[in-house]
């Protein structure tokens, strides 16, 4: 009984004490607070499937024989539920958590439309509930990260369209003039994925366009999901948060627009470089290595501006919980370009095409870069929407180096082992039996990685479970928990 | 519990050090102001410059011809030379040349799959004395100039209108054509080669509909 | 930067610009082929997949076979030739058959474009599924028990029952029978060959200007 009283006292809290305590701001917060709590059960949720699915996976790839009795446990259809979950469940709802708090919050003001934006939400999860268990069905298309059976689209797509429109809406009823780079990344990011997403599915399954083209809009549309939708409210997120924990403007934020557009210029184009020397012409290829080349020019402005401020406050990192989290995805958002920018190119493509270093860096962009990122910034918002502290520190310290942990193993495990794979299957004429017997201890890695990860992933989840059950203690009855923000220094140099 | 709150290196709720509406304001007028931020610039600036330049190269030597699968502009001239290439005399399955072109131009919808067309209106190929008969020019001819007016196949009275299909098939697919439908459904009537169909479309040139009597 | 208008615009430009000149011009260009005469062979090709062929396929799809292997030949860069894995490079002309493209980009295992042509025995392939290790041993390739049905051997064995080495057969006086799945995909997998040239489709250099040097010989 008490833990309904609980449940009930976190999302409806009566507080005591100054009301005129960050009003304004405690009411944007309680209008998003369904939606919101939402999201990020549903993140924490996915969270687990992906990374159990994940660590299923990676069994298999050096145990074969594992759970392989059962169709539905096939490794075939293993591998991509993990994808699917990881992205379109733990990614799309994590950041999408970030995003409406964000353009709440900086806007000044929502639209409400609360249930609206749950209805959408809960459409969403029904939508890639039901595409993994199509897969499970057997029902799956061969094109990746598109697997859903065929049925799956137009719900994803209402229920995108419903989270969009709510965005739009809400940047639309912001209350300052000016906006800030968080919410052009955000905006930006919703208007290409209902777009690259149609164009996919018009594409490969609506009026199918022959074989090769479907290879060509699979890569586009893979590239375009992080680099479009995933890695902008990743950007958001960093823009909003590094100002907030650390109290400092972002260092050079006057380049900003000019990082946006260059982004999403690039971004666009930088699928395709992996199709080179495939049965797509040539000059498809290069330009996506061009483009890729070209993504030097926002990761530069940003990470100097990311990491300046970063550094600036090098000792506040370790004090907040948010902070360092933030600052690991920072860290690997370079990794991740690097390994993006320079793997496109002629001679390390040559070595690692259609090996595992792909996917390894991809994870690294998943788990690290946007995984990391969202991960700090629920941290950040959960305490102020239920008015209530984290539960335990020494979980979010557990569920950090965890986390932490398993990324380090995961992207060595694939990446290094990926190079290795490669430098065999296309640098020799080696049985891709042995190359499969060389690369063991890679896969023993993973598996490593993806227990820590769901450590991880349960560690935060106990802290959820923690932060939404506990009894409110008396400072958490009052308005005076969180202190009202400060002004944001700034000195004109 | 405060005594946690003490003792604990993180926060239970970290400190926000910045309001939203200073944190838009601000950073809205560092848009505005004329101050350079330089280490910034540098090294956007820099990488601006390092992408055109590696543009410029990698474009050079990679982006291939058009629609040419392969990427090395050296590759090209021996693959250009290749395709080239002068080739032998063509061996054709005029057969199997003949059951694809049968479906896909459409000689199934009135002549049937089983070679008997409908009666009273088109008339068969199988056993059909048009097709079998010793004389290859006949089925040829039929289907360079096409037929029209009344003819008795098998007993039978036709009056319908074949179109001709001499200027939209080349002579192997007439050639394939006439050997399938003088080879299917039972009949059995040999070849007929590329060079006779040429042979006769030299002989015929372009003309009206033939009609029973003249064949 | 702003409005909302200004953002959407240059977004829609951005990705509209993105899509018309990836994939629109693509499409334009190889996007629209048929099938072409091969003087060689004298018949048109690709020849398209059908029968048993085509109901392995869609088991291909169905197990998602695509999550380790690909089927595309490179001549430019790799060894796909030099393994013997087809003898031209893969082009777009190759695929106008298929409904859903079984391209793949991730090679676990071998690639399969011409399997077919590599591995003619049937039964080596019926083996190969129901436990890869029986002649792939130490492969990470998953087994397929449950496209298999192990039943009681009733008089005499039956006619497609596997002839499966001691250590993985099911036991004594039981017989494994493929069933229709694992016969299709074996009929897929056999029906896998490019045994056919495209004028379009590059060979390693080596060939290319050995092929011509011949024709220009015999040309004289």
């Amino acid at each position: 009984m008490t833990l309904i009283g609980n449940i009930c006292s976190s999302l409806f809290p009566n507080l005591s004490g100054d009301s005129k305590n960050r009003e304004g701001v405690r009411g944007i917060d309680a209008s998003i607070c369904f939606p919101l709590l939402a999201l990020i059960i549903s993140a924490f949720v996915w969270l687990i499937v992906a990374t159990v699915v994940g660590f299923i996976a990676s069994i298999k790839m050096h145990s074969p024989g594992f759970l392989a009795d059962h169709s539905f446990l096939t490794y075939g259809k293993v591998a991509p539920i993990f994808w699917n979950s990881l992205v379109y469940g733990w990614l799309f709802n994590a950041g999408l958590a970030c995003a409406v708090f964000l353009l709440s919050r900086l806007g000044g003001n929502n639209v409400g439309l609360g249930a609206f934006l749950t209805i959408s939400i809960t459409l969403w999860n029904t939508g890639v509930t039901a595409g993994i268990i199509g897969i499970m069905w057997g029902e799956q298309l061969p094109f990746q990260w598109l697997e859903f059976p065929a049925f799956a689209a137009p719900i994803l797509f209402l229920a995108f369209l419903g989270i969009g429109t709510w965005s739009l809406l809400t940047f639309r009823a912001r209350i300052h003039r000016s906006s800030y780079a968080s919410q052009w990344w955000i905006i930006a990011s919703i208007f290409s994925f209902a777009w690259i997403y149609t164009a996919a599915q018009v594409m490969l399954v609506g009026t199918p366009a022959q074989g090769a083209i479907q290879k060509l809009v699979n890569s586009w549309y893979v590239e375009n999901v992080f680099g479009l939708f995933i890695a902008p409210l990743a950007f958001a997120t960093l823009y909003y948060l590094l100002p907030k924990t650390l109290g400092t403007a972002v260092v050079g934020y006057k380049y900003s627009s000019w990082a946006f557009w260059s982004w999403f210029l690039f971004a666009s184009f930088s699928g395709i470089a992996d199709l080179a020397n495939g049965p797509i012409p040539a000059w498809v290829s290069s330009l996506g290595v061009i483009a890729t080349f070209g993504l030097l020019i926002p990761t530069t402005t940003m990470s100097i501006q990311f990491l300046s401020s970063l550094f600036s406050c090098f000792s506040v990192i370790w004090d907040s919980a948010t902070a360092r989290y933030l600052f690991v995805g920072c860290i690997t958002f370079l990794l991740v370009m690097y390994h993006k920018i320079f793997g496109v190119l002629r001679g390390s493509l040559d070595i690692t095409q259609f090996s595992l270093y792909d996917s390894g860096v991809t994870q690294l962009a998943l788990f690290g870069f946007a995984g990391m990122t969202f991960t700090g910034a629920i941290y950040f918002i959960l305490p102020r929407l239920l008015n209530k502290e984290l539960p335990s520190t020494s979980l979010i310290d557990l569920q950090f180096w965890s986390h932490l942990m398993g990324l380090i193993l995961v992207s060595i495990g694939l990446i290094s082992g990926g190079t290795q794979q490669g430098e065999l299957m296309n640098g020799s004429t080696a049985e891709a039996l042995v190359v499969v017997k060389t690369m063991q201890s890679s896969f023993y890695l993973t598996t490593i990685g993806m227990v820590f990860f769901i450590i991880g992933a349960v560690a935060s989840g106990a802290t959820y479970i923690g932060i939404m059950l506990s009894t409110r203690i008396q400072e958490e009855n009052e308005t005076s928990l969180v202190k009202e923000a400060p002004e944001l220094e700034y000195n004109a140099s | 519990m405060s005594d946690e709150f003490q003792n604990r290196d993180l926060p239970g709720i970290d400190r926000s050090l910045a309001s939203d509406e200073s944190i838009v304001k601000t950073h809205a007028r560092i848009r505005r102001e004329p101050s350079t931020a330089f280490p910034v610039l540098f090294f956007t600036g820099s990488a601006v410059i390092a992408v055109i330049i590696f543009s410029w190269f990698y474009a050079r030597r990679y982006l291939g011809e058009e629609n040419s699968y392969l990427h090395e502009r050296a590759d090209l001239a021996l693959y250009n030379d290749w395709q080239e290439r002068p080739r032998g005399p063509i061996v054709y399955d005029y057969y199997a040349i003949g059951e694809s072109l049968y479906t896909k131009m459409a000689c199934v919808g009135c002549h049937q799959a089983d070679g008997n067309g409908l009666p009273g209106q088109f008339p068969p190929l199988a056993g059909s004395e048009y097709v079998v008969t010793e004389d290859q020019a006949v089925p040829a001819k039929i289907l360079l100039a096409g037929l029209v007016g009344p003819i008795t196949v098998k007993g039978n009275e036709y009056n319908g209108n074949m179109p001709a299909y001499g200027l939209g098939l080349k002579d192997h697919e007439i050639a394939g054509l006439v050997t399938y439908i003088r080879n299917n459904w039972g009949n059995e009537a040999g070849e007929v080669s590329t060079d006779r169909v040429a042979a006769i479309r030299a002989e015929i040139g372009v003309r009206s509909p033939y009609t029973a009597e003249e064949l | 930067m702003n409005r909302g208008p200004f953002i959407f615009l240059g977004i829609f430009l951005i990705v509209a610009t993105s899509w018309t000149f990836v994939l629109f011009e693509t499409n334009q260009g190889i996007g629209n082929l048929s099938a072409v005469l091969d003087e060689d062979l004298g018949k048109y090709v690709p020849i398209k997949t059908v029968g048993a062929a085509a109901h392995g396929k869609e088991v291909y799809q169905e197990l998602g076979c695509i999550a380790c292997h690909t089927q595309q030949v490179r001549v430019a860069s790799g060894m796909d030739i030099a393994r013997g894995w087809g003898d031209r490079q893969s082009v777009a002309r190759d695929y106008i058959y298929d409904k859903r493209s079984l391209i793949g980009n991730v090679r676990i295992g071998p690639d399969l474009s011409n399997v077919g042509a590599r591995q003619l025995d049937r039964n080596w392939h019926l083996l190969h599924f129901y436990n890869p290790q029986i002649n792939s041993q130490g492969t990470n390739m998953p087994p397929y028990p449950f496209l298999y049905e192990v039943r009681e051997v009733v008089g005499e064995a039956s006619g497609n029952a596997l002839d499966l080495p001691e250590e993985f057969s099911p036991g004594e006086g039981l017989e494994v029978i493929p069933t229709r799945k694992a016969e299709s995909l074996a009929s897929y997998m056999l029906s896998l060959k490019v045994n056919y040239d495209l004028k379009e489709a590059p060979k390693s250099n080596e060939t290319m200007a050995e092929e011509l040097a011949v024709a220009l010989e015999n040309a004289q």
